[in-house]
């Protein structure tokens, strides 16, 4: 379905969330060749200013690279407004259409009708195959804030130890390998603090989904949205107002962002020579680990495999028995990450023209599969992770 | 302490410009004070126009002082330099290291020394009556051993002794210079030789890579940079002819026309997308080999050898 605007992209949207809702408020699933309406969240390699041509090469392009990847048929459709696209896919003669909002040149909205199924393996190939895009990562922490901001309805837990295995899971102490859980209904929060409760499993409960009940005007009880979101910035919606669903959406990319400027502005590392004054600006990110990294050697190499999730290649260097640095790139965007790796905390240096993305990415991943308390601190141990 | 011993220059650059940036395992008291690093290694003429170049210079505004450094990784003083450190004035250091504001008007040289050396090094601050701040590094703390510091709250921290943990000393501010060992180096220049393998630049040149390694690289002076330049040159033609020989090779006509040039004849980044997380998997291991054999002379995959480029 082509859709010119920003306002007939709402009402189709508004239209499928209440008829979902009702389909599975009655009947508890949906209609033969229904589905929810969902937004990907995700962050491209452009600047936030970025103008309507600039922004339409740049989906052509990534179009033609993604035909030629995935032999996956990609057309780019400019709309009635600025910023506003259709991305056209036809995959083994099904068609799939993306509905973008790129009205901030660099954190996107995609919007999709169409069956998860078809869906999700495309946006997964273009975060995957493309340098350029990649998803909104979001920590647990920016999970719970925006569970915060509703009620929350459910939770998915989602931790794999087993990528790292730098612990015998056979010894009587040893945390879970994995916890994965599923959980609708209104004691979703009781679960999440028993699970999280230090006597239980505080290293191993990661957020990865929640599902809130949420009213933008909080006087109208009868209208609001019902979202699943997901930790890789995937959302689906149904409900009675696309109002609150949008709402949301933008408050949570709103966060999104501006925590990854924030990094940008107060980390990124640059060295200059202004009038012969030599300065350095920026400083490294701290990660800092809930309990100590038994086995550093391992960690790193296990971290610095170049494999999925982490995706990110160089070579252990030992300073001493307890610090190794790491001279690394991150094979998703090309460009350079130092790390330095202790027992306790992890020092990352993002060089100026590398994006905040990067780290994000690999926090969120480490609180998946290696430490769900993990914290990212400045020098002064305030967390970056607060939303 | 093996960190500062096997470095003693690296370490304690990082160390001070950790201190001044506020890194959370280091002592704050320079930060507190905001020193902020002025530069590294920087020539200038004092006032009877004799050269002197100290290790690192860090100045702060707010207490109206400057703090040269000089660090001794041994036990002899070299008695001419020390003459030559004497001779500064508040003038040189605006005028000729241009600090600016009011952070010149007070300075300190500052020698810093193992404290196992400590004995002998004082031997030639007493002889020359010299009144520069003697600091000793030991296991744990540094120590000011001689003489005192023109801003107050240095002497109160310092004659108690700062405590530092050597093993957790950032070490990626400066992550090298020109003393260091090839592998250390390689380190740096395989990271960029990678990234760029990851742009898809055809071509690897030597001056490209050293001011894309080298983050001090625009404060260095001109000898400094010609050694660097020298040990990457060694390094990419060390790779070429043996890890990396199927991924680098030695363009002699860009290189005879000017700077040291490789061509990238195998990039993994050329790969399906589902293959070139393996291809740099590969090239992450062929890396680990070759930093190894940079350290132990024990080179792989190698061809009869061939004079290196010149």
């Amino acid at each position: 379905m082509y859709i010119r605007t920003r306002r007939e992209l709402a009402g189709f949207i508004s239209e499928r969330m209440n008829k979902t809702y009702v389909d599975l408020s009655e009947d508890q699933r949906l209609e033969l060749g229904s589905s929810l309406a969902k937004v990907y969240l995700m962050e491209v390699h452009l600047d936030s200013g970025a103008s309507h041509k600039e922004i339409c090469g740049f989906l052509n392009n990534s179009a033609s690279i993604f035909q030629k990847e995935h032999r996956v048929k990609a057309t780019i459709v400019e709309t009635d407004e600025e910023k506003f696209f259709n991305a056209k896919f036809e995959v083994s003669g099904e068609a799939a259409t993306f509905y973008i909002d790129a009205s901030d040149g660099r954190f996107w909205f995609l919007h999709s009708m169409d069956k998860s199924e078809t869906i999700d393996p495309l946006v997964e190939k273009m975060a995957i195959g493309n340098q350029d895009i990649d998803r909104a990562w979001m920590p647990i922490q920016l999970l719970e804030a925006i569970k915060n901001l509703g009620e929350l309805r459910g939770l998915n837990l989602d931790y794999d130890r087993r990528k790292i295995r730098d612990i015998d899971f056979e010894a009587p102490n040893a945390p879970p390998e994995f916890l994965i859980m599923q959980m609708w209904g209104n004691k979703a929060e009781k679960v999440l603090q028993i699970l999280s409760d230090d006597k239980a499993f505080p290293t191993s409960t990661t957020l990865s989904k929640v599902k809130i009940r949420y009213r933008a005007d909080s006087d109208s009880k009868s209208d609001y949205t019902l979202d699943d979101i997901k930790y890789d910035g995937k959302i689906t919606a149904r409900g009675t107002s696309f109002a609150s669903h949008n709402t949301l959406i933008t408050t949570l990319m709103r966060k999104y962002s501006n925590k990854i400027r924030d990094i940008e502005q107060r980390f990124a590392m640059s060295y200059n020579v202004d009038d012969g004054q030599f300065s350095i600006q920026g400083s490294p990110i701290f990660v800092v680990f809930k309990n100590p990294i038994p086995n550093l050697v391992f960690f790193c190499r296990s971290l610095f495999s170049c494999s999925y999730p982490f995706k990110l290649w160089g070579v252990p260097m030992i300073i001493n028995d307890q610090h190794i640095r790491v001279s690394g790139i991150d094979l998703h965007i090309g460009k350079k990450l130092d790390f330095e790796i202790t027992p306790e905390f992890m020092r990352i240096y993002l060089p100026e023209n590398t994006c905040a993305n990067s780290v994000i990415r690999i926090i969120t991943n480490l609180q998946h599969y290696y430490d769900s308390r993990l914290d990212a601190q400045d020098s002064d141990g305030k967390s970056l992770l607060e939303y | 302490m093996e960190n500062l011993s096997s470095n003693t220059n690296l370490t304690l650059l990082n160390l001070f410009i950790g201190m001044c940036r506020g890194e959370r395992v280091l002592p704050d008291v320079l930060r507190r004070l905001q020193y902020k690093e002025h530069s590294i290694e920087c020539k200038f003429q004092n006032s009877e126009n004799e050269t002197v170049q100290p290790e690192l210079i860090l100045a702060s505004e707010l207490k109206a002082h400057s703090l040269l450094f000089e660090w001794k990784a041994g036990a002899n003083m070299d008695d001419d330099q020390l003459r030559r450190y004497s001779k500064i004035t508040t003038e040189d250091l605006k005028q000729r290291a241009l600090i600016g504001g009011q952070a010149p008007n007070k300075f300190d040289v500052t020698i810093i020394g193992l404290d196992d050396n400590m004995e002998r090094l004082l031997i030639g601050i007493r002889n020359g009556q010299y009144r520069f701040p003697v600091l000793a590094a030991s296991a744990d703390t540094l120590l000011l051993k001689e003489n005192s510091f023109a801003c107050l709250e240095l002497n109160q921290v310092f004659q108690v002794g700062l405590n530092i943990d050597w093993k957790l000393i950032p070490m990626n501010y400066v992550p090298f210079d020109k003393e260091s060992d090839l592998c250390i180096i390689a380190e740096k220049v395989m990271q960029s030789v990678v990234e760029k393998m990851h742009r898809r630049e055809p071509r690897i040149g030597v001056e490209d890579v050293a001011s894309d390694s080298v983050k001090t690289w625009r404060i260095l002076d001109d000898s400094c940079r010609q050694t660097i330049r020298g040990k990457i040159k060694t390094i990419l033609s060390k790779a070429s002819r043996y890890e990396f020989r199927g991924y680098l090779k030695y363009n002699r006509e860009m290189s005879r026309k000017g700077t040291a040039t490789w061509d990238v004849v195998n990039n993994p980044i050329e790969l399906d997308s589902d293959k070139r997380n393996k291809g740099f998997k590969k090239i992450n291991s062929i890396t680990e080999r070759f930093l190894d054999a940079l350290k132990t002379g024990k080179h792989s995959n190698g061809q009869d050898p061939l004079p290196f480029p010149d």
